[in-house]
């Protein structure tokens, strides 16, 4: 009878979705193991304040059911700091153990969602020498810092305000464009780039551009932002940007992993990840080196290449219509074989990349299990040298797709052939991407 | 059909879809228990599953009732397009639980048993239930002019 009432007014909470802790928080009180019932709850809730709710009946000295509950829920959520809970004891856990487990399953990327980021940044700080994005290890209190925006800072989003509001086409559209630079002028803190969006403003009124009535086009005017506004951060860097962003699943990955479950992920689909990364750096590394260069450099290279772009449509179109004129109908098919052996050169070179993201994997995971003890960036230093030294050492059949010629042919910053790697930014997407997909 | 629309066999029918629905996904799913992690609680969720879909249906179909008694009693019967707004505010909100409830972290065996088990063909059930909660309903959006 105490159970039915207890699952009535238990009821209305289960309409507040969310809260299977508290559920069954409800229903231990008058439960035969309660320290179970209430460790359970804790760890599913991923509380520790909830394990004093964990007597340790039957312990004296000891509680190892409210260690253990410690434990798990800092192994779940990956936050070190809840181990300094643990009181230890005879037959109970350590916090070295609990610690031992934490940096087993987790990196320092976890403690994003921790409850106090800093305390537990320090405790990944401790044991690896690192504090993870955005922080750094204060020499002076030996504890993770958040690291300051500089004058021309940016913060972590690859898109900044302005550009936010430069993609809003309706508004563009509907001539609000000057009305939210406006916005974005009264908003901005950052004296520089207040001074930059003010001198910006003023280009665009000495050009005609008035409030109410703002012909030009919106690339147009992002074009001259990136020309005369933009400058390069440090901050911008492909080793400081975020893998989450890029590898997080969207909205319809999210409801078709709630519909149908979250598939194991494979050797396949972790390469995928990896060049995913790859892709995404290198496209803010063509950023960076174009921001790199001086205004007079950009404003070259923008001219001269909407001028060869131009050049290029003109005479493709004219060769075509000669060739057609002469080779008739044939013509048409020998382009379509052509696209057909160029995508399928794509894709066997797409292989390529995967087979050497998955080599990057395969040997990382071999290194770590032969040495344990190794920290994060020691065990992608040596993975990078045994996939440079011998990129078919753990896979010897490796079939027709002899990804090891990409490491033979030059960087891509210093040849033609398109079967290369940007060094720059490879090895970090590889690192990146693995520490995120082995979360 | 409008008279069916009117009447309280439409949010029958859609409560009894999401109910079927929800038992023919646990059926078409077909979880194994492997991720669970506890034998014991695999066998008696295993049973108690199959009653998730009419339990979850009797609550939409109740909640629904007790917002046209509602409607009722502010005397706003007669606003036609009201009833299958009421049904889908009904099997929504059932989905919505499910969702919420599908995104708990798998931290308890209790808690992966619960998202493999009931949370998932739930969603199923809640979805399947406001399409055709909205598909029954368009006659009365999309009225014949006389």
């Amino acid at each position: 009878m105490r159970r039915l009432s207890l699952l009535l007014a238990a009821s209305p909470t289960l309409l507040l979705a969310g809260c299977l802790g508290d559920v069954m928080e409800i229903f231990c009180e008058g439960s035969p193991d309660s320290d179970h019932c209430y460790q359970a709850a804790a760890v599913q809730e991923g509380k520790p304040e909830d394990c004093a709710n964990v007597k340790g009946e039957g312990f004296s000295g000891t509680n190892p059911p409210k260690d253990k509950c410690n434990l798990q829920i800092a192994e779940n959520i990956g936050d070190p700091s809840v181990c300094d809970n643990i009181e230890g004891g005879f037959m109970s856990y350590s916090k070295e153990e609990c610690l031992d487990a934490v940096f087993r399953n987790h990196t320092v990327d976890s403690c994003e969602k921790a409850e106090d980021q800093v305390k537990c940044r320090t405790a990944f700080a401790q044991r690896f020498g690192e504090c993870g994005d955005g922080y750094f290890l204060s020499k002076k209190t030996n504890v993770c810092v958040k690291r300051g925006t500089t004058a021309s800072g940016t913060d972590d989003d690859i898109e900044s305000k302005v550009e936010g509001d430069l993609n809003t086409i309706k508004d563009a559209a509907t001539g609000k464009y000057m009305e939210l630079l406006e916005n974005a002028i009264e908003a901005e803190t950052d004296p520089s780039k207040l001074a930059g969006l003010q001198a910006y403003k003023e280009f665009l009124e000495k050009g005609g551009e008035q409030l109410e009535n703002v012909g030009t086009s919106i690339d147009q005017l992002k074009e001259l932002k990136k020309i005369f506004l933009d400058a390069y951060d440090p901050s911008m860097d492909v080793d400081k940007m975020p893998v989450n962003k890029i590898l997080d699943p969207g909205l319809f990955d999210k409801i078709k992993g709630r519909l149908f479950g979250e598939d194991e992920p494979t050797e396949r689909s972790k390469a995928d990840d990896a060049l995913s990364v790859y892709e995404a750096m290198l496209k803010r590394q063509g950023e960076i080196d174009y921001l790199k260069k001086g205004k007079m450099d950009r404003l070259t290279e923008a001219i001269t290449s909407n001028v060869k772009d131009k050049l290029t449509g003109d005479l493709t179109e004219k060769v075509t219509g000669i060739v057609e004129n002469a080779a008739g109908p044939a013509f048409k098919a020998v382009t379509f074989v052509g696209d057909a052996v160029k995508s399928f050169q794509e894709e066997a070179q797409k292989e390529m990349f995967v087979g050497l993201a998955a080599a990057y994997n395969r040997q990382r995971d071999a290194i770590k299990a032969s040495q344990p003890g190794l920290d994060a960036e020691e065990l992608h230093k040596r993975t990078v040298l045994s996939v440079k030294e011998n990129p078919y050492a753990d896979n010897p059949n490796a079939g027709v797709v002899k990804y090891g010629n990409i490491l033979e042919n030059p960087d891509c910053q210093d040849g033609g052939n398109p079967l290369c790697i940007d060094d720059r930014v490879f090895w970090t997407a590889m690192d990146k991407a693995y520490v995120y997909t082995h979360k | 059909m409008r008279r069916f629309l009117a009447s309280a066999w439409y949010p029958f029918l859609v409560c009894l879809v999401l109910a079927g629905t929800t038992a023919g996904a646990l059926a078409l799913l077909a979880p194994t228990g492997e991720d669970v992690g506890n034998s014991e609680i695999v066998q008696w969720v295993s049973i108690g599953a199959w009653a998730v879909g009419p339990v979850f249906g009797i609550v939409a179909f109740l909640k629904i009732g007790i917002l046209n008694l509602l409607r009722r009693i502010m005397r706003i019967r007669k606003v036609k397009w009201l009833h299958p707004v009421i049904v889908l505010i009904g099997t929504v909100s059932v989905g919505f639980f499910a969702w919420i409830l599908a995104g708990e972290p798998p931290f308890t065996p209790i808690a992966r048993a619960i998202v493999e088990y009931g949370a998932r063909p739930l969603l199923w059930g809640a979805l399947v239930s406001s399409l055709l909660a909205i598909v029954l309903s368009l006659p009365i959006f999309f009225q014949r002019r006389k």
